[in-house]
């Protein structure tokens, strides 16, 4: 079973240009986990996580506790300039990995489950060269496993 | 939490602070960085400039916070007040006089919107930014951000 047969040929790719705020607003809206980040040229240049989004909003703090902590009840001034309206200095090229964890559409479905159980992730881009043919999710693999049990 | 000032250093802020245009401000900025850190200034030019083409981080009321995420090793900030404005293409068409060019480790996500986000919140009040325009050196200047950066 090969990636090219099971990957998703329709799928979004987002700019590097779109602001944090209209990404957000594709998260909540469309209830993706990442999306690809595409240049001009529809190469592909990074890729931008739900957790990317929100990892600036991560108290310092986290990495010296391991229990039940008094969190702060608000967000401070990452509120106002974050997440309302003002976003617009952020946009998605400060906030995507660059490293692009991918896959080609020549290799196995087996590979493609290793790579995202190894890297924690659920959505492999599809790439051939600097370009994007699709993605394959963990979803598309638990249906091709399950189809028809 | 990461503060602004502890990455302010005199040698890379300049009161007195004149450009022509957009790309010279960039190129004078990234040209004292380049000079502390012993580094190419075209390439940090280039790697703002990109940053900038995407969108201008012009954020209005006369204020440009250029940023880009590139190989350095630890934050860099360097920071210029101008008496005469400069065109930045921010939205509000106001001229540029208070920059700050941030430069962030590549994986340094975090830290780096902190940054971005608590010079957006210093530059938003007015009367911090009448203050900064008005000093007369760079350590008054780290002063003045140090007693107002919100923590």
């Amino acid at each position: 079973m090969l990636v090219s047969q099971f990957m998703k040929s329709e799928f979004r790719t987002v700019p590097e240009s779109m602001t944090v705020s209209e990404l957000a607003m594709l998260f909540v809206s469309e209830k993706h986990e990442g999306y690809p980040v595409v240049n001009n040229h529809q190469e592909i240049v990074g890729f931008v996580t739900v957790r990317d989004l929100l990892q600036a909003f991560l108290p310092n703090y986290i990495r010296n506790i391991s229990d039940f902590f008094d969190y702060s009840d608000n967000f401070g001034y990452l509120e106002i300039f974050y997440m309302r309206g003002k976003g617009n200095l952020f946009i998605v090229e400060d906030i995507m990995n660059y490293e692009v964890i991918s896959i080609s559409e020549k290799e196995s479905l087996t590979k493609a489950l290793v790579i995202m159980f190894l890297n924690k992730i659920n959505i492999l881009p599809v790439i051939r060269g600097p370009k994007i043919l699709g993605i394959i999710r963990l979803r598309d693999i638990i249906s091709v496993l399950f189809e028809g049990s | 939490m990461s503060m602004v000032s502890r990455f302010l250093i005199p040698g890379l802020i300049s009161v007195n602070f004149k450009a022509a245009d957009k790309a010279d401000a960039v190129l004078k900025l990234c040209t004292m960085i380049a000079a502390k850190l012993d580094c190419d200034a075209e390439s940090l030019f280039d790697t703002i400039m990109n940053r900038e083409s995407l969108k201008s981080t012009a954020v209005g009321h006369g204020v440009a916070i250029p940023h880009a995420r590139c190989d350095v090793s630890d934050f860099v900030v360097a920071a210029g007040v101008c008496e005469k404005g400069i065109d930045f293409g921010s939205a509000d068409a106001i001229d540029v006089r208070i920059i700050f060019l941030i430069l962030s480790p590549k994986n340094e996500t975090t830290s780096y919107l902190q940054i971005l986000s608590q010079i957006a919140a210093l530059l938003n009040v007015e009367k911090n930014r009448e203050a900064l325009l008005g000093v007369k050196t760079p350590e008054e200047f780290i002063e003045l951000v140090k007693k107002n950066e919100r923590r």
